[in-house]
């Protein structure tokens, strides 16, 4: 009896992309060759594919599984597994393909070793994962399309609000919906930071001039509050543009269609 | 006039082996839940002695007037991996005998011996056990009568696999090892020993 050496080579890639993840694991199935029969096999435990993590959060990917199980004998059920999820190859299969949707790495399954060891395969049975394509599962691309269509909104949303607090100086002849879409957000400012004067100053004006009224502050008071508050939605301006760049960043690295709605709104902040 | 009666051997090839036999002739099928079937056909046996020859089909040995002593046809090792259940070894083979017998006398002479041992885990003690095979298992014909009160008899058993009149059954424990040996046959026989077949079955199906 000799004991079968394995010498795969294992070329752990990071799972990006549709570019296979995983290249030829050799034989996953170590066994005690007898030379006329295999016996007290063993699932090789290697990681097939890296599990999709974007911005520290896991998501569900779906792993492609390209395999070539050329094996006789006792039939036993071999597999792979992310997280809880898992399917098996066929027996005696070559060049076969399985799907499997799961949140975590990929890795071989055996769900009974006791049973596989105590089983008898003919000479040559092996298992080998020649590669692992790994993409984001379809419920995973709904979530980044929802999160780029609410992204698309919060970016649009602060584009209006710097273009509008860019005109502080015209607050008299705004519209109500104008003048209630500055009050709103500097309400939430002076709710964040109460010590800001300067934006209770523009809150004070905002006000006034819904009221028809001409504003309490001075004219320096009020540029002096209208360039901080400016100054405020640039930076959420800006760091909302990175955010929805990442998104569109994300999809173009799995190789999916960006969001229209998010790279119009894009656009939209590029030109404010 | 007695002519000695010329044996052909039968080469009836085995039909319960599934799938293709490996060069080193021991070949298995999964049988029952969890066991197997091992089947040792002439290239996996091991023949210690020259009382034959190997054919295609068989380990034949030839007609003679002496005792063949010893184990002349003996298989690999073969491991039993699966949890303690049970085994059965049957030999398949053609064999013929012929001998002198008093007339009030039923043909009952011991033709041959299957020996199983069985050795448990990590060389462990060998367990031997002998099942002894009668001429009186045999299809025998009455031939002559060389005096008024004796039969030349001449007999042959071929061996369909599983015949419950050669099977040698046993318990097994994992990690057991089983050896079956075709041993001692008697004056004026033949045998040709197409197959050796061990199935083990666990208890519990694993």
């Amino acid at each position: 009896m000799k004991r079968l050496t394995i010498l795969g080579t294992l070329g752990l890639g990071l799972g990006l992309g549709a570019a296979p993840a995983f290249a030829d694991t050799g034989n996953l199935l170590v066994c005690v060759d007898l030379g006329f029969a295999l016996q007290r096999c063993q699932l090789r435990d290697v990681k097939l594919a890296d599990q999709i993590v974007e911005a520290g959060q896991p998501y569900e990917a779906q792993f492609a599984v390209q395999y070539d199980f050329p094996c006789s004998g006792h039939s036993v059920q071999l597999g792979v597994r992310s997280a809880d999820s898992n399917k098996f190859f066929t027996q005696g299969a070559t060049n076969a393909v399985i799907i499997l949707n799961g949140p975590a790495d990929l890795h071989p399954y055996d769900p009974s070793p006791s049973v596989t060891s105590a089983l008898t395969f003919r000479p040559g049975c092996s298992l080998n994962v020649r590669t692992v394509t790994v993409l984001p599962s379809t419920g995973t691309v709904q979530i980044w399309t929802g999160q780029a269509e609410s992204e698309a909104r919060i970016l649009n949303l602060s584009t209006n609000l710097y273009l509008v607090s860019k005109d502080y100086q015209s607050l008299s002849t705004w519209n109500v919906d104008k003048l209630n879409l500055l009050k709103a957000k500097l309400e939430s400012l002076v709710a964040v930071t109460p010590t800001n004067l300067n934006y209770k100053v523009m809150l004070n004006s905002v006000n006034s001039a819904l009221q028809g009224q001409p504003p309490s502050a001075t004219l320096d008071e009020l540029r002096r509050a209208g360039e901080d508050v400016i100054a405020t939605l640039r930076a959420e301006l800006v760091n909302e543009v990175a955010v929805a760049q990442a998104l569109v960043d994300r999809f173009a690295r799995w190789q999916l269609a960006a969001n229209q709605a998010l790279t119009t709104a894009l656009a939209g902040a590029g030109n404010a | 006039m007695f002519n000695k009666m010329t044996v052909f051997a039968s080469f009836t090839v085995a039909a319960c082996v599934a799938g293709t036999a490996h060069a080193d002739g021991v070949d298995f099928t999964p049988y029952g839940p969890g066991g197997v079937q091992w089947t040792v056909s002439v290239p996996g046996f091991v023949t210690p002695f020259n009382y034959g020859a190997r054919t295609a089909q068989a380990y034949s040995v030839p007609y003679a007037a002496g005792a063949r002593g010893g184990c002349f046809v003996v298989s690999p090792q073969l491991p039993v991996s699966h949890n303690d259940g049970t085994g059965n070894v049957f030999p398949d083979f053609y064999s013929t005998w012929e001998a002198v017998i008093n007339k009030r006398q039923t043909p009952s002479a011991i033709v041959f011996t299957l020996q199983v041992d069985i050795q448990a885990a990590n060389n462990g003690p060998v367990t031997t056990l002998r099942r002894q095979v009668s001429s009186g298992q045999y299809d025998f014909t009455p031939i002559y009568f060389p005096t008024p009160d004796t039969i030349l008899y001449w007999g042959d058993l071929d061996s369909p696999l599983a015949n419950p009149s050669v099977v040698q059954a046993f318990r097994v424990h994992k990690d057991d090892t089983i050896r079956v040996s075709v041993c001692d046959l008697a004056p004026e026989s033949t045998i040709d020993v197409r197959h050796l077949v061990v199935q083990t079955i666990p208890d519990d199906g694993q």
